[in-house]
């Protein structure tokens, strides 16, 4: 099937069979290798993007659901919000081996577009993405000061 | 680090002191333009704009070594860190083996070792380029060379108030034929040390990992006409694909090439890898000794460790004999004691669980002559080495793309590599560039398992009550026997991973350990805490069971028995401040390798079972810090790591398969069970010790400590689920 969508604000018709979830058409159809694949199962967050403005697990939208939404990717995060946490994940210096952390920026972009004070304990129960490095504790302080800059 | 590697690797250097400062000879490691003269050795290249490259011969798998590793060289060369570029070495054991395993001479990251292992060496070699640097510079302006200094990036002449950039004096002198020598006094005095111990100095890492546009790990990598391939193994070493009964119905599916026997493995080999995967799924394979393998379970082989560790009439491996100390016949001790504690205890397998699943990506060309591979790996070494030895080609025909390393924990360090050739033997069967990457499923079901253990400890009461005489055996399989046999084989057999923990960090009046070795075919491998985890669980755990029934505070307790280690009481002081030490419920303690001590606080529902984790601290005395930002998230990450380890991971096998799949039933703790976690460095110079893998996994101790301290009930098995603690509190 031809799937056609937006993606990082630009039109994409990608030809795959309907049941391939949008995971491996970002990855290896599209190239974009920020989105990263865990666990296939919805359970690690590492391939999270954000489909019409929601967080999703790429690996569980098959591309028969695609027709007509708007995609965002790590890549695509360079407006104010994106930049924002980004820099702030620099600043507090989050990364170990930095796999999951695409996931993790774009699942806090998804927190901070609806709750943009988020309390520790709000970050915690939003942010349910595994990090095997343990970087857990600078998430937090990443988000918050990102929180900061954007408002 | 081992303290056997440690005291043995120490041992090699003050025996061979004048060997310290033989790294002489400028190799010219990197690559040279013709264009241009420039300085260039194994470790540094100094090119005519002031750039300095440098690069590490570690893996960088979120440990930081690709920055820590520079800034020691840039700190003795008095470079300036913003001119200071920072890349991996090539993969040449002559040159760049990790001096910690210096008796076996390879590139291997693992076991805290790459700051440690490094130091010594890398200082030197920064003090020489700059003594090569003030030497041409000398030359240059025609001065003595001891009226010049060095800033960062150049050399100052104060008296005339001329300098020059380290750009200008390399492309004058070019490469050295010999660096010359140096000693103690041309190394810097510590309080000098501009880049070593900076707070403010961030992970030249960073930014292309939060960015997610470069392609940093060898799963991002893509090759025209590439082929895309998952595989399927037992749980079992070296089993063989007998049957794939369905095998028409899995090449029928959609964009999938072939079904593809490997020696010990069949593959999916597809256009994509969702259909490869899809393959997976449907995928049957009738294994090589099924039958006998359905009869193992780990719960019985369990059993059967603790059977072994508590029946005296097994004799072990003396650990202390290994390392030439006199042996201890405890038995003679223990019939004359007054009185004798014992507890058996026992942890569970546990799995790695790096978030990028193994993978690599080959291209397999001439027929099987050259390769070209891009992969992440903890020991390079030997992942040449294994593509050599199964294609039967020289290392020269091996181009080996080094990818930072999607989390590794000890799963990517076994020396068979069998993810990585899976992508070679694929590529070369296939004649088309492969990227194989296991599936989680995979990952889980044929893992490399921290293997099961039961320890079986004895103390000796004296007369007057105190408790300094302790009797540990351990039965465990050898995860090197597996992961490594050359290692095992150059160590002179010596189990290295199951040793950790057991060498005393005490002063005690008599001390015995002994492991003993169990065999199964449960693949099984080095995984981060390696034998401490359950070494220091087991011991730690029954120190505080030993204080109560001699109504002894456990911080006291181990005060005792650490008189004559200023540097451990300091530490031991700290952590009581840290936690406000009280004997209030619910407060932990322990206490490891003499040098970190961790606390926990919590509380838990006796209801339910359930833990609320309220506070960790941990004081560490791990020397000179280099890079102390990152050894901050070092600690913390290893604390999260072995907390979660302790808590809730558990691997187990019901009639020969691993019951677990993935993420939704092997348990990684979240953000949200993670408590506040403070970790206090204390000040030093002495030389540095790891961070990254060391001593963090002795939480797991502190934890059952903290259950005990909260509820009077005992924990003496890990994970401590919440079922398990359900149990106890009913018991």
């Amino acid at each position: 099937m031809k799937a056609n969508f937006v993606i990082n604000e630009q039109p994409v018709s990608i030809d795959v069979e309907p049941d391939t979830p949008l995971l491996w058409i970002v990855r290896d159809h599209l190239g974009l290798k920020g989105t990263k694949f865990g666990c296939g199962v919805a359970q690690c967050g590492a391939c999270i993007v954000h489909l019409n403005g929601k967080a999703v697990h790429a690996c569980q939208v098959p591309a028969d659901a695609l027709e007509g939404t708007n995609v965002e990717t790590i890549e695509g995060m360079t407006d104010k919000l994106g930049a924002a946490l980004k820099a702030a994940w620099t600043a507090e210096q989050v990364p170990q081996c930095g796999y999951c952390q695409p996931g993790m920026i774009m699942n806090a972009a998804s927190l901070l577009a609806s709750n943009p004070e988020p309390s520790e304990e709000e970050i915690a129960e939003h942010m349910t993405n595994i990090c095997r490095c343990g970087t857990y504790p600078r998430i937090i302080k990443a988000i918050q000061r990102a929180a900061k800059e954007v408002i | 680090m081992n303290n056997a590697a440690k005291l043995s690797r120490r041992g090699f250097l003050q025996a061979g002191a004048g060997l310290l400062f033989t790294f002489s000879v400028a190799k010219p490691g990197l690559a040279q333009s013709e264009a241009e003269k420039r300085l260039s050795t194994a470790f540094v290249e100094i090119l005519s704009d002031g750039t300095v490259k440098i690069v590490s011969p570690a893996s960088e798998m979120g440990n930081g070594s690709l920055t820590a590793i520079p800034i020691i060289v840039a700190e003795e060369m008095d470079a300036d860190w913003d001119k200071v570029a920072v890349d991996f070495s090539p993969v040449d054991d002559q040159t760049y083996a990790n001096p910690t395993f210096w008796h076996y001479g390879i590139m291997l990251t693992a076991g805290s070792s790459a700051v440690s292992g490094f130091y010594d060496q890398l200082r030197q070699t920064g003090a020489q380029i700059r003594k090569v640097l003030l030497a041409g510079a000398a030359d240059m302006l025609s001065v003595p060379v001891g009226e010049l200094t060095t800033e960062p990036g150049m050399v100052v002449h104060a008296a005339s108030g001329q300098s020059l950039g380290f750009g200008e004096v390399a492309a004058s002198i070019g490469t050295p034929e010999e660096l010359p020598e140096v000693t103690e006094d041309d190394l810097k005095d510590p309080a000098t040390f501009r880049l070593i111990g900076n707070p403010d100095l961030q992970r030249r890492d960073t930014p292309a990992k939060v960015h997610g546009e470069d392609t940093l790990y060898s799963i991002d990598v893509a090759l025209p006409g590439m082929l895309y391939a998952t595989v399927k193994r037992t749980c079992f070493i070296n089993r063989v694909p007998l049957n794939v009964p369905n095998e028409a119905e899995v090449l029928a599916l959609p964009n999938v090439v072939a079904v593809t026997r490997l020696p010990d493995a069949v593959a999916i080999v597809a256009s994509t890898y969702e259909a490869a995967l899809a393959g997976e799924d449907l995928l049957e394979v009738e294994w090589s000794r099924a039958e006998t393998d359905a009869e193992y379970s780990s719960d019985g082989a369990l059993d059967a460790l603790a059977e072994t560790a508590e029946d005296m009439a097994i004799e072990g491996m003396d650990v202390m004999a290994m390392v030439g100390a006199p042996a201890t016949d405890f038995a003679p001790i223990i019939a004359d004691a007054v009185k004798v504690h014992a507890r058996t205890y026992k942890t569970d397998f546990m799995y790695h669980a790096q978030i990028e699943p193994l993978n690599a990506v080959a291209n397999v060309t001439e027929g099987g002559a050259k390769v070209e591979l891009w992969a992440g790996t903890q020991t390079p070494s030997h992942l040449t080495r294994a593509i050599g030895d199964a294609l039967s080609i020289a290392p020269e025909d091996i181009t080996l793309h080094r990818s930072y390393l999607g989390g590794a924990f000890g799963r990517r360090a076994a020396m068979d590599h069998d993810w990585a050739l899976d992508a070679v033997r694929l590529s070369q069967i296939h004649g088309a560039p492969v990227k194989s990457i296991w599936s989680r499923e995979s990952d889980v079901h044929a893992g490399r398992f921290r293997p099961i253990t039961a320890h079986h400890i004895q103390a000796v009461e004296d007369a007057d009550g105190t408790v300094a005489s302790f009797y540990h055996r351990v039965a465990s399989d050898t995860p090197l026997r597996m992961a490594d046999q050359y290692r095992l084989r150059s160590g002179n057999g010596f189990p290295v991973i199951t040793t950790p923990g057991l060498f005393p960090s005490y002063t005690y009046a008599k001390y015995k350990a002994e492991i003993l070795r169990v065999e199964s075919d449960v693949r099984v491998s080095p995984m981060r805490g390696v034998g401490a985890f359950a070494n220091v669980f087991a011991m730690e755990s029954f120190f505080d069971e030993v204080a109560a029934e001699t109504g002894t505070d456990p911080l006291e307790f181990r005060r005792g028995l650490t008189q004559g280690n200023e540097r451990g009481l300091a530490v031991l002081d700290k952590i009581a401040e840290m936690s406000n030490w009280d004997g209030r419920p619910g407060l932990g303690l322990c206490f490891t390798e003499g040098r970190m001590a961790i606390a926990v606080e919590l509380d838990l529902d006796e209801g339910s079972g359930a833990v609320n984790l309220k506070h960790i601290w941990c004081a560490t005395d791990v020397g000179v810090v280099v890079h102390p930002d990152n050894a901050e998230n070092q600690v913390v990450g290893g604390l999260i790591f072995h907390l979660s380890n302790s808590l809730s991971e558990r691997i187990t096998f019901t009639n020969g398969q691993v019951d677990q799949q993935n993420f939704y039933n092997y348990n990684v703790l979240k953000m949200a069970d993670i408590p506040p976690i403070d970790v206090v460095f204390m000040p030093s110079t002495e030389a540095p010790e790891g961070v990254g893998d060391f001593g963090t996994e002795a939480v797991a101790a502190a934890l059952a400590n903290a259950i005990y301290s909260a509820t009077g009930k005992r924990l003496r098995h890990a994970p401590m689920t919440q079922d398990r603690i359900l149990e106890a509190l009913k018991a």
